[in-house]
């Protein structure tokens, strides 16, 4: 289950642990739907997050894509998690 | 406008997913690493016959049982080669010097695959690669496609199963001269590792992307007088009929010493190799050599003695394994002291040690620079002496020239099917190219003081006077 928050017009998605393969099937349901509903920014929390798989970084480019360049943001990612959107070529998505 | 767009993105896809795989790589541990490298190397060894075959159906060139050989070298001696060694995170500290080593993945590295290895070459690129935490991409030659593209499937499929990343494992299925060149200058490709003729790697070279490339190979094999005469002809035999000759780094040329010249020919008849007139020479150069190109005719490549026969019109024994050509000279004059990848070979006769060695000089340097030499030789001295004049990345002593060269087998070279030939064959190395080349060392360096400079007079420097054998004196004072 993930855990949402709304903060300043941003819809808050906290994930936790490792995003691998398996853990993602299960996490794009959850928020198939969710997403479509947020309003304003929609911030991913990686905060207790330390693994992200190719899955993962697909939900990022996705949400994106549905919600609007700029719009997607990725929060309080720990510094190897952090290098792991540098290298992607994903650092438009972090704060 | 819309086909070029459609190229482009499909290019640049490549590179997003390999930019994905290398993010996610860079996580890895070396314990999961080395689980990833060890269940692609056991696929690739389980499927080393079907493979073998599959290549030399579909290229017609060499022989399936000795292309098995080269997917067992690929796998099984890279894997053991590789297995042990750190490739992430630190890997040397130096407590004394306080400099710590980190190894670092390179990045997204595409693979130019020749035609001659199509399937053993794919299995070593993506081994090493995989054991350096970088994503890869296979670039397979038109005519070994299908091949080269099972070798890769095969491969990424183990990978998978193994937990590797996405798309850590890629191929081109459609192939073409525009995809690669598009594909060699991306922005987003960290490293070429090129394996394929001339135009290929200066192609290569030219694109702007850190490239490691290989060279052509013009090997000449020089049986010294202190030889074991039947051995080395049997290991030259070996070597050269190995795969029909299409392995860079087998002998392209014999020479003999005078005193034991006709012992070796002895031995060349005993091993069905067929010592041709000068007559018979003249006829098969015009068929191993492009005149025009100036370069060995590629529709022999990796063909069988005898039919290379047939073609020339020569009248040989049905059994023949080797065509030996002896010529008087090197260069353009004498066609078949060129690169021939096939089992046809030159044959030189040297009055003395001295007359040897400037032979073989000739030859490295007609088209084999920074390459491979060989030699037969129970001599240290005249090894050591030899080795030095010549201009070569490996000298393999009393070995097959083919899997001597390529390491791990007679020798303990590292095994590889990337042969770097140093700034002499335009590359960047002449090492035997293998995981530890696709490493960005990082090194953390700890204050440790230079103590010689902190106990130096530092004014000194600004003494006109002071020349530097002077400072030199006081700089090294031990006190």
């Amino acid at each position: 289950m993930i855990r949402t928050e709304k903060s300043d017009g941003k819809d808050i998605f906290f994930f936790d642990g490792r995003m691998d393969t398996a853990t993602c099937a299960g996490v794009e349901k959850e928020l198939d739907g969710q997403i479509e509903k947020a309003e304003g920014t929609v911030v991913f929390d990686l905060g207790s997050v330390d693994f992200v798989s190719s899955a993962f970084l697909r939900i990022c480019i996705a949400t994106a894509k549905k919600k609007g360049a700029g719009n997607l943001k990725v929060a309080n990612a720990a510094p190897s998690i952090k290098k792991v959107f540098k290298i992607a070529g994903l650092d438009q998505f972090l704060m | 406008m819309d086909e070029k767009n459609n190229f482009t993105q499909m290019v640049d896809q490549y590179f997003a997913n390999a930019k994905t795989a290398a993010a996610v790589f860079s996580q890895l541990d070396q314990k999961q690493t080395d689980a990833i490298v060890k269940a692609v190397y056991q696929a690739g060894f389980k499927n080393r016959i079907r493979l073998a075959k599959m290549a030399a159906e579909e290229t017609g060139l060499g022989k399936w049982q000795d292309k098995v050989i080269k997917n067992v070298v690929a796998t099984q001696f890279v894997y053991e080669d590789i297995k042990d060694q750190k490739t992430v995170g630190i890997i040397h500290e130096d407590h004394v010097s306080g400099i710590t080593e980190i190894a670092q993945p390179m990045g997204p590295i595409l693979a130019i695959i020749p035609v001659t290895n199509p399937t053993s070459t794919v299995m070593f690129k993506i081994l090493v690669a995989l054991k350096s935490r970088n994503p890869i991409i296979i670039s397979p030659s038109k005519k070994a496609r299908k091949c080269s593209c099972e070798a890769a499937r095969i491969c990424y499929e183990a990978a998978m199963k193994a937990d590797a990343p996405e798309n850590c494992i890629q191929w081109v299925e459609d192939t073409s001269r525009e995809t690669t060149q598009a594909m060699m200058t991306h922005r987003s490709l960290s490293l070429i590792l090129a394996t394929g003729g001339t135009g290929l790697v200066k192609s290569a070279y030219s694109s702007g992307t850190p490239t490691i490339g290989v060279g052509a190979g013009n090997v000449p094999v020089f049986i010294e007088k202190t030889a074991d005469i039947p051995f080395a002809v049997e290991q030259i035999f070996i070597s050269k009929c190995f795969d029909n000759g299409t392995i860079c780094a087998s002998e392209q040329a014999i020479v003999a010493e005078k005193s034991v010249a006709s012992k070796v020919e002895e031995e060349f008849r005993r091993r069905k190799g067929v010592i041709l007139s000068d007559l018979q020479v003249k006829q098969l150069e015009k068929i191993v050599f492009d005149n025009e190109k100036k370069l060995m005719n590629a529709e022999i490549v990796g063909q069988p003695a005898i039919a290379i026969a047939q073609k020339a019109g020569l009248d040989v024994p049905p059994d023949t394994q080797l065509l030996i050509a002896p010529l008087k000279g090197v260069g353009d004059e004498y066609p078949i002291s060129s690169e021939i990848l096939a089992p046809v070979i030159a044959y030189y006769v040297a009055d003395d040690f001295e007359h040897a060695v400037n032979i073989c000089i000739d030859l490295n340097y007609h088209g084999g620079i920074g390459h491979t030499v060989s030699m037969f030789s129970n001599d240290n001295r005249k090894i050591n002496e030899f080795s030095m004049l010549m201009n070569a990345g490996r000298i393999v002593v009393n070995t097959p020239s083919s899997q001597g060269a390529v390491g791990g087998i007679f020798n303990m070279l590292s095994p590889s099917l990337t042969l770097g030939c140093g700034t002499g064959g335009k590359n960047i190395t002449t090492d035997n190219v293998t995981a530890k080349h696709l490493l960005n060392i990082q090194r953390i360096a700890r204050r440790r003081e230079n103590q010689r400079f902190e106990k130096f007079d530092k004014a000194l420097y600004f003494d006109e006077t002071k020349d530097a054998d002077e400072i030199e004196k006081i700089y090294n004072r031990n006190f």
